[in-house]
């Protein structure tokens, strides 16, 4: 019986990793640090008591999410998405997805939207199915070429002659993502030409 | 489906998260730093840009609006270090009351909601010390105007007292977490001393915003911008 492997991906601990190496800069005019490490407010008459209590707390830099990332993270992960995918014989026509009404557990349906009949590669999140092009999906991002390769949707089942990769990701999620991608100019918000640092 | 939708609409937060989740996840290096950059004009990392802001925290989204406490969860997750303390400090506007919220999405965790309360505490601290110096140390020249609360003529001492406490509590009572807020003094005071009490509190809420990263446990990520 073929299972949905759920690996926890070390997106977050990398980018730690990558923070916590920068030299730290000083914040704002007013503070300077005093031989006892205490920030001191030049011309203010702050209590040190406050000071201390300000200055010594637990970080939220070793918050719980970023500690169970680094817990459950396998040692042998690497930064590309981990896909979960059987082969093809392990796999009842109800789990591969089928849309024509059958009412298993599994049960997927195609995306109303990205479900494009000319695409090469299938993407299951959770019970949506969505249709895309590779080339394009993955144009501005490394980790999805790497997916998206041909040497790894060689070995990846098919269906109707179609690939079909299960993401953990959520459905909603992903079909931001597929508009962002095929749809020029949706990003952009509405306060870049506010005041930016 | 718009295929080309309206350029400057309201984002809508639910779609900025997932936006924000997957350009991480899958390395939309340029995506995500757009994103980043339209997030830092509502949730700053300098006084002069937070004085300048039209629009702060969460306010930056389409409704529905998301709770403090979503947009914060969010910032943590996806380790968006810089707007953890502004989210933080938006989150503690609510009181304990809003940061213990344990509908869908605003659950914190244990040690965000432990930090949040800390920082919380710590700025309110700071603002409460800054009223005390302001009202009571620094002494403020007595005016002359008679509609003034400063103006005290040759009463007695306890009417100098009574009158300093006035000013202390307008910076203090039912200001919840906003500390760094200006102080509505009200008509307590004529203009000029108003000036001069708002210009000294200037100078406090600097100061504590200075110390926002420490004080919501995120010290330094101000430099990391």
């Amino acid at each position: 019986m073929w299972k949905a492997e759920v690996v926890r991906e070390p997106w977050g601990q990398e980018e730690k990793g990558m923070i916590a190496t920068r030299v730290p800069t000083d914040i704002g005019t007013p503070i300077a640090f005093a031989p006892n490490n205490l920030p001191t407010i030049v011309g203010l008459d702050i209590p040190s008591s406050i000071l201390q209590s300000i200055v010594s707390l637990p970080s939220l830099q070793d918050a719980e999410c970023f500690s169970e990332t680094s817990a459950n993270t396998p040692t042998t992960a690497t930064y590309s998405p981990t896909l979960s995918i059987s082969t093809i014989s392990d796999l009842s026509p109800t789990e591969l997805g089928e849309e024509t009404g059958h009412t298993g557990e599994q049960t997927t349906t195609r995306h109303e939207t990205f479900y494009l009949e000319d695409g090469n590669v299938e993407i299951v999140c959770g019970h949506t199915i969505f249709r895309v092009h590779s080339p394009v999906v993955s144009f501005s991002s490394q980790n999805l070429r790497v997916m998206f390769s041909p040497s790894k949707l060689l070995n990846t089942p098919t269906l109707d002659g179609c690939p079909r990769i299960v993401f953990t990701d959520s459905a909603e999620d992903f079909a931001v993502l597929l508009k962002m991608i095929y749809t020029p100019g949706y990003v952009p918000f509405p306060l870049e030409a506010g005041s930016v640092d | 489906m718009t295929r080309f939708p309206a350029r400057h609409e309201v984002p809508k937060f639910s779609v900025f998260a997932s936006l924000l989740r997957m350009t991480t996840k899958y390395g939309f290096t340029n995506v995500r730093d757009q994103l980043i950059k339209d997030l830092k004009c509502a949730y700053p990392t300098k006084w002069e840009t937070y004085q300048a802001a039209e629009v702060l925290g969460e306010d930056l989204f389409g409704v529905p609006k998301p709770h403090p406490n979503t947009v914060l969860n969010l910032f943590v997750a996806q380790n968006v270090r810089f707007a953890i303390p502004f989210a933080a400090y938006r989150a503690s506007l609510g009181g304990f009351l809003a940061l213990m919220s344990d509908k869908s999405g605003t659950l914190l965790s244990r040690h965000t909601l432990a930090s949040t309360i800390y920082g919380m505490e710590r700025t309110r601290g700071l603002m409460a010390h800054a009223a005390h110096t302001i009202s009571y140390k620094r002494g403020l020249p007595d005016c002359l105007d008679s509609a003034c609360v400063l103006n005290v003529g040759t009463g007695p001492a306890e009417r100098r007292i009574e009158a300093l406490t006035k000013l202390h509590d307008s910076m203090i009572v039912e200001r919840k977490g906003g500390v760094l807020d200006v102080p509505s003094l009200g008509d307590l005071t004529c203009a000029k001393c108003a000036k001069e009490v708002e210009a000294r509190h200037s100078t406090w809420r600097r100061a504590c915003w200075d110390l926002l990263p420490a004080a919501f446990s995120v010290a330094n990520c101000w430099g990391e911008v």
